[in-house]
């Protein structure tokens, strides 16, 4: 069964930009070698270019440049396309692939519902959460002087929104408490 | 709802790197430590290794551009995010004869139905594959002040077995994602204590 929720990230953002640059570069190609079959001459921009290419050497700074960034580029793309992109959804107890039922929950749902339960905490004024198929990692504002006694809540609270769900592997809990406003 | 085509992205993305990487690195590697015939690469003008002067240039240079166009467009419009194509089923029974439901009505009243159970906030369905063999995309917003056990069960116990209903088959594959929101309101007991 193809996943279509529990699926690594693609790398739309990459190919896009890649590609747009291809795109206007062979638009620039075309354009100026139709130029100069209908007026017999390079665009002015293209024959500047041409000039500056054909006088260069190869061990110019300039060439030598274009080369690293060309390996550099490559190297950046062959490592965005090979490097695993990161789950946002963690597969659920009644997800069974055998019988064709993907079922999941996304990352994104964990840290509204453990917001949700981590602001309604005595003496937590604010929360952010952030959630991987690995970690859900808290940080809360207190304006409490003891700041274990909150975090410990904290902790139990979140702890108990996860031990909740019907997740195949549940996610670790880290909270990190920060004290501000009060006395 | 949409989906990409991962695995297609991250072999061109892998074969236009190995080009470049390439290009670059035999570039440099030429200049530094020359040719094994031992021309002296880095002294060499480029102009003389290209094909500038020559009448060729200029359909060559004509046709990669071309190339390239056509190439990039067709990467670019594959790589746009699409959502799981809606369907015409069709359904022939020989006391009936012939019959064809458009599964986004269906999708829609689905959708409509789960909104008013209680612990569901929103819902978001899409119907593919065949009328014996549909397949379901479907993602449900559950309350985040409601149990999520029951969310989810709900979903698979009561939602999807009457849609399998009115489908009049089961799904052959179903993507079923979760989701949370909060409530507007929010719980007025809090302490703050200090």
């Amino acid at each position: 069964m193809n996943r279509f929720w529990h699926v690594r990230s693609a790398r739309t953002l990459a190919l896009m930009i890649s590609f747009v640059i291809v795109l206007a570069a062979s638009i620039l190609l075309a354009l100026s070698c139709i130029l100069r079959l209908v007026n017999g001459q390079w665009p002015a921009a293209a024959e500047q270019s041409i000039k500056t290419v054909s006088n260069l050497h190869f061990n110019d700074n300039l060439a030598v440049i274009v080369m690293v960034v060309l390996a550099v580029l490559g190297l950046l793309l062959l490592l965005s396309a090979l490097i695993p992109g990161r789950r946002q959804t963690i597969l659920l107890n009644s997800d069974d692939p055998s019988a064709g039922s993907e079922q999941a929950i996304s990352c994104r749902g964990i840290s509204t519902l453990v917001g949700y339960e981590v602001e309604r905490t005595d003496s937590v004024t604010r929360a952010s959460v952030t959630t991987s198929p690995k970690l859900v990692r808290v940080t809360v504002q207190t304006p409490a002087h003891s700041v274990q006694r909150v975090r410990e809540n904290v902790q139990a609270r979140v702890q108990g929104v996860i031990d909740g769900l019907p997740v195949q592997r549940a996610p670790k809990v880290k909270v990190s408490v920060q004290r501000r406003g009060g006395n | 709802m949409f989906t990409t085509h991962g695995v297609r992205q991250r072999t061109i993305l892998v074969i236009l790197g190995l080009l470049l990487l390439a290009a670059g690195v035999l570039g440099l590697a030429a200049v530094w430590w020359g040719f094994p015939d031992g021309t002296d690469l880095g002294r060499e003008q480029i102009g003389n290794s290209l094909p500038i002067d020559q009448q060729y240039l200029l359909p060559l240079g004509l046709a990669v551009g071309v190339i390239g166009m056509v190439l990039s467009l067709a990467v670019l419009i594959t790589a746009i995010p699409r959502r799981p194509s809606a369907h015409k089923f069709r359904y022939e029974s020989r006391n009936e004869g012939v019959s064809e439901i458009e599964t986004s009505v269906i999708a829609k009243a689905v959708e409509t139905a789960a909104q008013t159970q209680p612990e569901i906030v929103d819902a978001n369905v899409q119907i593919g594959g065949s009328a014996t063999e549909p397949v379901l995309y479907a993602r449900f917003t559950l309350r985040a002040d409601t149990p999520a056990n029951r969310g989810v069960d709900l979903v698979n116990e009561r939602v999807i077995p009457d849609l399998e209903m009115v489908l009049g088959a089961p799904f052959a594959s179903k993507h079923v994602s979760f989701s949370f929101q909060k409530p507007e309101k929010q719980d007025s007991e809090k302490v703050v204590l200090i």
